[in-house]
């Protein structure tokens, strides 16, 4: 994902340093990425311990090939590319046998991930985060403490449900529907949609 | 909140189970409102975890939860 908020020397910065065997730069790599390319995985094959080694595998992979890296492109993008094709690769050896629907989930990841990562959206990054602040405050509070409590400050249902003292599904309910409203007002800017 | 909303809410939970994930991804890749609305709550997701900490609402309950 892109790291427009990120502190430190940006990315390619810390490419450079990798592509000089500085292992410390490589590492920086990983801890500002290593969530998204978690969360990514486990939302593909919905299970924590493989995604944390899909993960794994995944920064493997990119720093074997890092000297292939173009520096044109943004390092995110081509990671997170990375990530996606260890999860195909993980769900076709999990899934043997379903053929043209392994496939179909192969195609559709492509498209999806290719459209996230349009260039009209990577040149609206910051723009799209100063407006989902805003966007924020403007929920309900009931919507925005716990859409907050899980987006933001990255609590699991269990964690929210014994710090607010209500029930997982009714969190669950107030976050979908925080993300809902979120996802309409962004959409409403988007002259695209 | 219709059932597909539903569904992609949960696919975002990493609530579905493994089949049901086959065919949401399979129902995304047929139905261009739905992935639309889909890539639109994975931006809202994705650009979320990457805000900085946002100012305290005094009237929020999250003012006092955990970082």
């Amino acid at each position: 994902m892109p790291q427009d908020q990120q502190v430190g020397p940006d990315d390619a910065h810390l490419v450079a340093r990798s592509l000089k065997q500085d292992h410390e730069a490589f590492g920086q790599l990983i801890e500002r990425h290593a969530s998204t390319i978690v969360s990514l995985a486990y939302r593909m094959v919905g299970n924590r311990a493989e995604a944390e080694d899909l993960a794994q595998e995944a920064f493997l992979t990119a720093f074997k090939a890092l000297s292939t890296f173009r520096s044109d492109s943004k390092f995110s993008t081509w990671l997170y590319r990375i990530g996606v094709n260890k999860c195909k690769d993980w769900l076709r050896a999990k899934r043997p046998g379903k053929g043209p629907a392994d496939l179909d989930v192969d195609e559709a990841l492509d498209t999806h991930v290719a459209e996230m990562r349009t260039p009209e959206r990577l040149l609206s990054q910051q723009q799209v985060a100063q407006e989902l602040e805003q966007a924020i405050q403007r929920l309900p509070p009931l919507y925005r403490e716990a859409f907050v409590l899980k987006h933001v400050e990255g609590c699991s249902y269990e964690e929210m449900q014994a710090v607010l003292g209500v029930s997982s599904d009714t969190l669950k309910m107030r976050v979908y529907k925080g993300r809902l409203q979120l996802s309409r007002e962004l959409a409403a800017l988007d002259p695209t949609q | 909140m219709d059932e597909q909303e539903l569904l992609i809410q949960r696919f975002l939970d990493h609530d579905l189970a493994p089949d049901e994930r086959v065919t949401f991804l399979q129902m995304i890749d047929a139905d261009p409102a739905l992935r639309r609305s889909w890539l639109n709550l994975e931006m809202v997701v994705a650009e979320s975890g990457q805000l900085p900490e946002l100012p305290r609402q005094p009237d929020s309950i999250a003012s006092s939860g955990p970082r």
